[in-house]
């Protein structure tokens, strides 16, 4: 498949294009985090009802997969429109960047030790 | 060690987050300040950045699931736990990987020509010289392995004085950083040869100083670290083999 670059004529363009990612990204990512609170704990509930042996396993499996899909999404998103329409991946990456900073900033905050040494605490 | 930095009004302002929040900022300055004499467009520099900005952290929390094996997946494979304030943002060395791959791919996102990456390697040096001090304040893994050497700590924990690791990250940081700004300007350390030599410096650093780190040794006497470390030097030398070999081909033709 042949991406198509869009090429940018005005200044308006670029700028809408943006914010576009803006709300993109930030669209995404709290809708799914909705659905797949809500879409884990159904299957959690269901499959617990059904006693099945090992369903402690399969449950975290399936939520660990889960969890893992906005990576895949988010980074699909963010290659697929940098080779198409750049700007909204600009404006994507603008609003996932931010947001991690913000996280950063926060960790002054809240403790923010390393990941290594909380493995232990979060297993 | 003070996990505590200071207290603002009874609010309690931590080490680790403190200084990670000052290493991204001063790097971030550093390469402002280098792209701006290398007369690097703000069209390029902003892209990229941001990229490899996202690229670094994503890399540095996977990177967390090779290191310490897949107990640690439900966190690291989670998204949103990119977004908890609480846990760190993961492995120096995964981030500089993610933060590598996601440049390069923004780089030819939007069509750019050679590679303008040199900026990044002394700010990248900067960055964690002055990032690995909180990992010190705060203790991090318990800073080293047990040590007799007149410049042993004592650690929250043990009975024994242990080598301040992160102070050793600190130090050659600093020392490297000196060396890459002096070695910046030379002809043959342009199109992306400063970051792949800062990168290898750091590779070869590491992989000493794991001996005397607290780091999960998966075989061989090897961290997953060190292992890390020499995939990097390998395909570096890879790398390198095969640009020697074309250079030749071209001479000869």
């Amino acid at each position: 498949m042949k991406l198509e670059r869009k090429v940018y004529a005005t200044r308006g363009e670029k700028v809408g294009d943006f914010v576009i990612g803006i709300g993109v990204w930030f669209g995404i990512n709290i809708v799914l985090g909705f659905l797949l609170a809500f879409g884990a704990g159904m299957f959690a509930g269901v499959f617990a009802s059904l006693d099945a042996r090992g369903s402690e396993n399969i449950i975290g499996l399936v939520t660990m997969v889960l969890n893992c899909l906005p990576f895949v999404l988010n980074g699909a998103a963010l290659i697929f429109f940098a080779f198409t329409r750049h700007w909204i991946a600009l404006g994507m990456a603008a609003a996932f960047g931010v947001s991690i900073l913000l996280v950063i900033c926060a960790a002054v905050l809240f403790a923010g030790v390393c990941f290594a040494a909380m493995s232990g605490a979060i297993k | 060690m003070s996990p505590i930095l200071f207290e603002i009004s009874g609010v309690k302002i931590y080490a680790h987050g403190f200084f990670l929040l000052l290493g991204l900022l001063v790097g971030f300055a550093w390469l402002i300040v280098e792209a701006r004499r290398r007369h690097w467009p703000k069209e390029e520099l902003i892209p990229i950045t941001l990229a490899a900005f996202i690229g670094g952290m994503v890399g540095a929390r996977l990177a967390i699931l090779f290191f310490h094996g897949w107990e640690v997946a439900p966190i690291v494979l989670n998204f949103y736990a990119l977004f908890d304030p609480r846990i760190g943002p993961g492995s120096i060395l995964g981030g500089v990987a993610g933060a590598y791959i996601a440049g390069y791919i923004a780089s030819r996102a939007i069509g750019k020509a050679g590679c303008a990456c040199d900026a990044f390697a002394p700010a990248m040096a900067l960055a964690m010289a002055v990032g690995r001090i909180g990992d010190y304040l705060a203790a991090e893994d318990g800073l080293g392995k047990a040590t007799n050497l007149p410049w042993g700590v004592p650690v929250p924990g043990v009975d024994y004085l242990v080598h301040p690791t992160p102070l050793y990250d600190s130090a050659f940081n600093l020392v490297w950083f000196g060396t890459l700004i002096v070695l910046r300007d030379h002809p043959r350390m342009q199109d992306g040869n400063l970051l792949k030599v800062g990168l290898a410096g750091y590779a070869i650093f590491r992989f000493l100083v794991e001996f005397v780190r607290n780091n999960t040794v998966l075989v061989f006497g090897l961290t997953g670290q060190q292992y890390f470390c020499l995939a990097l030097l390998g395909a570096l030398a890879i790398y390198y083999a095969r640009q020697w070999q074309l250079a030749r081909k071209t001479i000869s033709a």
